[in-house]
Formats: C-alpha cells, structure tokens, sequence
C-alpha cells in the first residue's frame, strides 16, 4: 500500500486502500467550504488529513450561496441590537481578519476565485432604517471595521444605479464577493496537493471514541446492501471535525451528541448577463435583499428569502433541495427592483434554492465540544464571509490547542447544557 | 377564437385544465376534454396553433398548398376541426414559466398555480389539472464549428419552409442519421433550393432496416410508399444519398462554407485520416431529438433517462398520469415517438383528466380507452423500431466532441477546458457538479443545447452511465423570463 | 429598419426570415466576438436574438429574431454584441453593425 501522503483518490475506488491501517490526525466530515479550507490548512502544515462527502465536493450551500463578502452586520444580526451587543462586536472583530484573509487568498490559494472587493453598500429608505445603520455603523467602528455612512446623493454618487429611494447608504469599502462555485474546489484541490485525502461520495455511518481518539465507519453513497460498493471502511483519527453544514447535528447524532444547529431553506436568483454596472455588494438593513453583478455578468439577487424545506417523517429533510416558493421569488426580484430599477430591463434565467443552517443566537458554532474530547464543531453563521477564516482559526485552534483570534464566544460551550446529560 | 391577454381579468384566469402544448397531442386533447364538456385554455409559446409539426405559416400569407401529402393529413385535419372549438382558449406566443403546486386544495379547487409570460406581460393562471405536452427539439449535436452562422437544425430549416415560405440559404448538406432529412431534403429541391448531399452517419443497410420487417411494412405502407417517392425525387434531381458519412467539422469564418465528411465504419466509429469537403452555405444537423422536459422536472415527476427516445421520458400510466397528481403527458414528452402517437396520446390524456375531474365513468372511459392503448401499442412499435435504425449509438456522439469543439454556446465553453476541469477536479463527475464549476448550462438556453453533451464528455471521462451523470436540475423560470414582466404581476 | 437602412418585409414574417432573406446570417456576436445565427428557429436556442425598439420607441431589447413577428417601423441591429448595457445597445454597436452581401433567400 502506498504512502498515504502522496494518494490522491479518483472518484469510487476504496478498494485498495487499508484505511484502518492509517492513523489520521484529523478526520473532517464535510466538504463544503469550512471542511475543505480546513482540510487545506492542516494538510499544509503537515498534519494527516482524510475528508469524507457523501455527494459532490461543494454541493451544499457553499456551493448555493449568494457568494457576498458582507463583513458589515447583516440585517439578519441587528434585529437584537440590545440583547447581543458584546457578541457582535466579537463578530465584527473576527469580520477585520476575514477582509485581511481574503486579500490573502489568490496568493493562498494558487488560483484567482473570482474575488472582487470593491464596497459594499447598505441602504435605507425610511429615517428609521437610517437611524439602525447608524446604530449598527458606532459597533462596526468602536471595532475598527472602515465604514462610513452616505446620504441619498453620495451614495448615488458612487452607486448611480441606486434608486431615488435610497436616502442613506453604509459603505463598507472592503466588501464584495467570490465565486463560490470556485472557491470550494480551489481549497480541495490544494489540500489535495498537501497531501490531504478528499474522498467525495462517502457517507459517514458511525462515529465512535476508541482508545484517545475517534473511530468514523463510512461508505459509498447509494450504495445497495451486500453489494462490493457497500463494504463498510474504517478510519482511525485523533480529532474529528464536523463541518456538514445543515447535515452537522445529524453527524453530532452519531457520536451521541446535541447540535442545536437547523436548517433553513434559501432562494437564488441569477439574471441574464449585463455590461458591468454594479460594482458594490448592495444590501439593504430594513428589507431583505442582496445584489450583485459577478465578473461574468450576471446579477445574482437573494437576501434570504425563504424556500420551503421538505419533511420526511414529520422532520426537517437536509438531504433534498427545498421547494421554491414563488412568493420569495417576486418579493426578492420586486425589492431588487425597487433599490436597482435597471434589474427590470433584465431576464430572470436561473433560479435555485439551497440549505443552510443557523443557530438560535445567529452565531456561528466553532470550537471543541467538551464533553466528547477531540470532536470539534465548525457550522453556521456567514459561513461563506468567514469560511476562510473559520477554517484558519479552527486548523490553529486543532494542531496548537489555541487559535490567533479567541473563538470562545462561538464555542459550543454556550451549548454545553443540553450535552450534559449525553453519556 | 384567441384570447388578447392584455384584456383578460385575473378572476378569469382559471381552467379546469391547462393543457401546455398546441402541437398534435395539445389540439387532441383540447377537441377530446372540450368534447367530455371540460373548460380547457391551451397555452404555446408559436404564434399559431400546430407545434412544430404543423408549423403554420401566419395567417396573412395565402398558401394554395400547405403541406401536402399524407403525414400531414390527420394532423391537418384535427388543426381544422381545432379552430371550431369555440370554448376552448388559446393563449398563444405564451410561455409557461413554471407550475406551482398550490398547497391544501381542497377537491374542486385549482392544484396549481401556472406563470406564464406574454409579450404583454406576466399572467398568473390557476387549474385544476396540467397536461404537459411541449413536444421535443432537434438534438444538438457538439463538434467543431457546430455555431457558425449557417449551421443549423434541420427541423429549423424545415420550418423556414414549412412556415415561413422561405428556402433559407442557397446550397444545403444536411447530415445525421433520422430519416427526416430525406424529407427535409425533398422540401428545400421542392422549394427550389439546391441540396448539396444527405449524409447519413450509419449504413444504407441499417438506415432502411424497416424495409426487411413485412408486418410493419404492411401496417405502416403510407410511410414507405412516401419515402419511396423521396428518395425517387431526389434522385432526379442529382441529390447525393450517402451512407457511413457524417460531417466533423464546419468551416468558415462569419459564415459556413464547407463542411468536412469523414467515413464512418459499420461500428459506428468515425475514421481518421483524409475528409472529403464539400461546399455548402447551410447545414442541417437531423441525428434525433430531445424532449421539452423542462416542465415535467420542474414539477419533479418522475422521469427516466433514454437519449435514443428523447432525453428525459415522463413516466406514465394508463391513463397518461404522471407520477403527480393532477398532471397529465402525452405526446414527444413520453418519449419521441411522432405525431400520430401524440394524437391518440393527447385524447387518452383527456380521458384520464375527465375521468379524475368525475366527468366520465370509469366504464365508459375504458371502452373508449381500448382502442386507443392499441393505436398505441402499434405506434409505439414503430417508433422504437424507427428510433433504433436511426440513433447511431450513445457513443457515437464522443467522437465529434472534439477539444476545440464549443460545448456550451452560451459560455463558450470549449470541450477541450470542460474536459480540463474533469481531470483536475477528480471528485466531479455528475453533469450538475460539473455544471456548477465550469459554468456549462447557466446561459440563456438554460441547458437545453448542451445538456447531452456534457453529459457525454462527463460519462466518457469518468468511465460511467449516462444515467449515472445525467440531470441539470430544471427550475423556475423554464424559459428566461423578463423581471420587468414579473414584479408587474399582480398579487 | 434594419442596421439604419429600411427593408421589406411580407407581413407576418418572423424577423430571422427578413434578415435571412436579406442575406444577413450573422444575427449577433458572443462577449468573445464569434458570430451567431439561427440554429433551431423555434425559440429554444437563443442563437437568433438581436435587439429590437418598436415603432415609435428607442428602447431596444433583445429578442428572438425566430419569435417575433416583423412589423413596419420595427428597428433591428444585427451583428450586435449580446449583454451590451441592459436596455440598450451602444451607440457604437448601431452604427458599426452591417448587413452581409447579397440575397440568399429563395422564395418559392
């Protein structure tokens, strides 16, 4: 058997491979876009790496999203200013690194993703919505964040295709938007070139502790009982790293634990390419919307906009693309309309609805999970925004035990209670 | 009677069934439910009734003799007996841009909400049950030079001349393997057009197959009889038929000027080495066809995969149900299998939907049902016979998608970079994942004229089943649909 | 009005007819500046499109030459580069873009 540090796989062949006989030192299950830059990280500093996917490489949202750079607060984030403040700050904190590892990442990654970091704007049409972007803009500045705010005129100014309407505007000069059909397979195949193993098609059956350790159990997807495909592998790993975005507390179920993470269903909208006319990530902080225009042309439009996930025995199905509704669909594309009226003149030629998960404070989970010593948690919240940065800092916090940028107000720690009673 | 969408009131946008398709299984099962005494609107994307078959001319041009010959007759007819229909609603140059199922209907009531876009703006239509019968195009066939002006689908320039009156260029070749293009061929000579060559990619024995099978010899004369006169047309008129030959490459600059022909041996492989060329200012690609399934995905009813009989097939049942409840196919949606089986589909179709609305008996609906199941069990014969002498093989395709060859025309992309992304992404190997990473399939055609061919260049990369690859996931909108249009609908 | 010169059209001719009548077969150009023309002439490939005002208005949008009925004082720009600024073409794209050489259309 060959040397598991120069073994690429192809796509369905496990056979020849004696994976019990291979200790990992980490096995992420996962590969999205924090499972793959993580496995990225720890395979370029040297660590032994294994990634298991039970589809394709970047089919889940980090494949789906919206692709925005939005390292201003989210309308999502300021409906409890009161209530969250600290951890908003801390959120903002972690959005200064994020702006610095994304001006790293071409570089990183040996590959330009389609990055473009050319401002953001997030408008307001009432002097209500003005007053929060005000509100929201004294955290994001008490931080260090750059962002200023325009009036109507100013932000026309820089942004003439902004509608009339628009009566202020926070302009964060950092933020923009990447590919995200790119990204996710650019970390892959670095970390497959570090020497990490990138297994797609694999689906994690069990998770047990063994010795110090973890054992996962996994096999080919789709593959019918009794036959060669569903012989069941074995792989040994220090650490285990669930980074299966909406399929996270499914995989905590396995290794008996509560993952208060739970999926939402999103909607996409893509139109006919234009000549390039937006230049900003627009945004807006009283409604839901996000524009863009990517390098090919296209303006990609969502906001979080609802789409009906499926049920499968009265639960909540992550395994299939939830429903549009086009209800979402017209309220996005008419609040689009509104703020940018040149979107009229365009087609509507793509439309696509995709799965992420949120948690019930709007932060994300990273760190290590307490009472199950060596399985970590990486899930949720601007997942895209901050992948790269996640991934990072979950690499440092794995190999070292500490990360450069304290990640405790993420932790699943502020969970712990509901895991206090799992054996 | 023709409805002018721009006065029509949304309280009035409501059908008991909404039949998607005015070709011949559309105007079958419009005359059929309208005749059962159901409310039936009929909505097509052509400016007039007849799809693609018919392909009527518009109305201000005064033909003497449209279509002559027996294969158009029953269809013809039935266009006729279609115009007298007086409660039916045709909404024409209409697109339907996606069927919503509307949830908790209650018995009675609409299952589904229908958008669809007209020149004058968006409607937003209720019925209580769909039949989809959008009929299938002309397979696009990837190779090199496959998008200079000039080249075309045969079916496109058939329809020039069937519609429009116009022979659309000067000197054509048409190359494939369908049989149609001997019609098509007889058509430009018949217009007076020139026809270079017709190419057929398998062996002259194969291709007139059906000839050695006496029962459908028998049952199926007309068509023989008619194919027979072609090819004696074209004869006369010096127009070369040659088998083992297909076309691998179109040349030119701004325009085609002549096409490379290579041979093909009895394998269906296409040898290398010295390729005739021929001039010609057209070409038409005739290999097979694809059916219209974006709608049918859409809804998410069930579909299998079978390129030779069109792509995507809807599943069916008896009765022309589809694997949802409330929506109905027939026609080249089921499976390519010519106007004739259409027709009959379209009228089983509105007994199944009459049936399922309570407007006919179950016994009444089987005894006219009976004969109907055994048209199509005959026809259907036929069709598998004439899809099978006419497909070249699933592979045959592989070869002409050479590297330089443009595998996505909307965003020109070669098959060559497709190919580059398989190998340094070894973990792709789905149409959609690869999709997703190269781009092919996100333009304007939303995929129709590069799905297959992705789906080729990804099952011959990776060594799989086309069934194993295939699938671009089909959404709303199923054609680009103007947002203008969209955030102007009401409600 | 095709490219800035008046053409004529039999009523109810689709568009790609005129221009196809008229010789022209290069109906728009790709963002890499290949040539486009008709390929299936019943709305599905959108190979034909070109930008088109109606009488009276100068707002052009793109349309399917193969779908749309030629009316008198339709304009057509043939030859234009797709996704030009939305709404409109460029000036340039007006008055660059030429009708091909003589006619190719038969009528029977």
């Amino acid at each position: 058997m060959a040397d598991v540090d120069v073994i690429n796989f192809a796509t369905t062949d496990c056979a020849s491979v004696n994976f019990a006989a291979v200790k990992f030192d980490v096995g992420i299950i996962g590969g999205g876009l924090i499972g793959c830059a993580t496995a990225s990280y720890l395979a370029k500093a040297g660590a032994r790496v294994i990634l298991l996917e039970r589809g394709q490489i970047n089919q889940g949202a980090s494949g789906q999203n919206a692709g925005s750079l939005h390292f201003q607060l989210e309308h999502r984030l300021i409906q409890n200013l009161d209530v969250q403040q600290r951890e908003l700050e801390f959120y903002v904190g972690l959005a200064k690194l994020s702006i610095e590892d994304w001006k790293n990442i071409e570089v990183d990654l040996g590959c330009d993703p389609q990055l473009a970091m050319h401002g953001g704007l997030m408008v307001a049409e009432t002097s209500e919505q003005t007053a929060l972007l005000e509100r929201k803009s004294r955290i994001e500045q008490s931080q260090g964040l750059s962002v200023n705010l325009l009036d109507g005129t100013q932000a026309r100014n820089l942004a003439p295709y902004l509608a009339e309407s628009v009566v202020a505007a926070l302009h964060c000069p950092d933020e923009g938007h990447c590919n995200p059909r790119l990204l996710t397979p650019a970390y892959a195949r670095r970390a497959s070139a570090c020497g990490a193993i990138i297994k797609a098609g694999a689906e994690v059956k069990t998770i047990e502790r063994k010795d110090s350790g973890w054992r996962v159990s996994f096999q080919q997807s789709g593959s019918k009982p009794g036959s060669d495909a569903a012989t069941v592998h074995n792989i040994n790993c220090d650490m285990v790293l669930n980074a299966a975005g909406a399929g996270a507390p499914a995989i905590a179920v396995m290794a008996n634990l509560h993952l208060p993470l739970f999926a939402v269903g999103l909607t996409m909208n893509a139109t006919e390419k234009a000549a390039p006319v937006v230049a900003h990530l627009i945004q807006h902080v009283g409604r839901k919307l996000s524009l863009k225009q990517t390098d090919d042309g296209n303006l990609l439009i969502g906001g979080g906009w609802s789409a009906q996930l499926r049920q499968k025995h009265g639960r909540w199905s992550a395994d299939e693309s939830p429903q549009l509704l086009l209800d979402s669909v017209m309220g996005n594309l008419r609040t689009a309309a509104e703020v940018v009226p040149l979107v009229k003149s365009l087609r509507l030629i793509r439309t696509w609805t995709g799965t992420t998960c949120i948690t019930a404070d709007q932060l994300p989970v990273l760190g290590e999970v307490a009472q199950a010593p060596g399985f970590f948690v990486a899930a949720g919240g601007s997942g895209f925004t901050y992948g790269p940065t996640y991934a990072r800092l979950m690499s440092e916090r794995m190999l070292t035990g500490q990360s450069s940028y304290s990640l405790e107000p993420f932790s699943p720690a502020r969970f712990g209670g509901l895991n206090a009673f799992m054996a | 009677m023709s409805i002018n969408p721009g006065t029509r009131q949304p309280e009035t946008m409501k059908a008991e069934l909404l039949i998607i398709g005015a070709g011949p299984a559309g105007m079958a099962a419009a005359e059929a439910a309208h005749g059962l005494g159901i409310d039936v609107v009929v909505v097509d994307e052509q400016a007039a009734r007849g799809g693609q078959f018919l392909r009527q001319p518009p109305a201000s041009f005064k033909l003497t003799d449209w279509l002559p010959g027996k294969t158009y007759s029953k269809a013809k007819t039935l266009l006729a007996r279609s115009a007298e229909l007086s409660d039916v609603k045709w909404l024409l140059r209409a697109t339907v841009a996606g069927i919503f199922p509307v949830n908790n209907a209650q018995p009675g009531e609409a299952r589904f909400r229908i958008i669809i876009d007209t020149q004058d703006g968006t409607q937003d239509w209720q019925a209580r049950s769909v039949l989809i019968a959008g009929g299938c195009y002309d397979l696009p066939v990837t190779f090199p030079g496959w998008t200079i002006p000039g080249v075309m689908a045969a079916g496109g320039i058939q329809a020039f001349i069937k519609s429009q009156q116009l022979v659309p260029g000067q000197r054509f070749v048409l190359a494939g393997s369908h049989p149609l293009q001997l019609v098509i061929a007889d058509q430009i000579i018949q217009a007076g057009g020139e026809v270079a060559a017709v190419l057929f990619a398998q062996s002259q024995s194969r291709a007139l197959s059906l000839v050695r099978q006496p029962l459908t010899l028998w049952r199926h004369a007309n068509k023989f009889i008619q194919m027979a006169s072609i090819l004696i047309r074209l004869r006369k008129a010096g127009v070369p038929v040659r088998f083992n030959q297909a076309v691998v490459q179109a040349n030119g600059a701004e325009q085609l000027q002549s096409v490379s022909v290579a041979s093909v041996n009895r394998q269906g492989e296409i040898l290398k080495g010295a390729s005739e060329e021929i001039e010609c200012d057209r070409l038409g690609i005739c290999y097979s066809f694809l059916s219209s399934a974006e709608l049918v995905r859409q809804v998410n009813a069930n579909c299998i995969w079978n390129a030779r009989r069109g792509g995507w097939i809807a599943q069916h049942d008896h009765w022309m149900r589809s694997s949802i409840a409330g929506i109905y196919v027939a026609g080249e949606t089921t499976g390519v299998a010519g106007s004739d089986t259409a027709m009959v589909e379209g009228k089983l179709a509105a007994l199944g939907c009459a049936l399922d609305l309570g407007q006919l008996q179950l016994s009444s609906a089987e005894q006219q049902a009976l004969s109907m199941r055994r048209d199509l069990r005959r026809l259907n014969v036929f069709a598998e016979l004439l899809s099978q002498l006419s497909w070249p093989n699933d592979a045959f395709f592989d070869q002409l998608i050479s590297d330089s060859s443009i595998v996505c025309k909307c965003e020109e992309l070669s098959a060559g970079e497709l190919r580059q992304m398989l190998q340094d992404n070894p973990e792709i190997s789905t149409a959609s994942s690869a999709k997703l990473l190269s781009r092919a399939g996100m333009g304007l055609c939303q995929g129709r004229y590069c799905h297959h061919a992705v789906t080729r260049v990804v099952a011959q990369t990776r060594g799989l089943e086309e069934q194993e690859v295939v699938g671009f996931t089909s959404r709303f909108p199923a054609k680009p649909l103007s947002i203008g249009h969209l955030t102007e609908l009401k409600g | 009005m095709v490219d800035e010169r008046e053409v004529s059209a039999y009523a109810g001719e689709t568009l790609a007819t005129v221009l196809l009548a008229q010789g022209i077969t290069v109906f728009n150009r790709t963002l890499k500046g290949r040539p486009r023309g008709p390929y299936c002439n019943m709305g599905g490939c959108f190979e034909c499109q070109v930008p088109m005002a109606y009488p009276g208005a100068d707002t052009f949008n793109w349309v399917r030459a193969c779908m749309v009925t030629a009316d008198a004082g339709m304009k057509i720009v043939t030859g234009a580069t797709l996704s030009a600024q939305p709404g409109k073409p460029t000036t340039a794209e007006l008055t660059t873009a030429t009708p091909g050489g003589s006619i190719a259309g038969k009528r029977p």
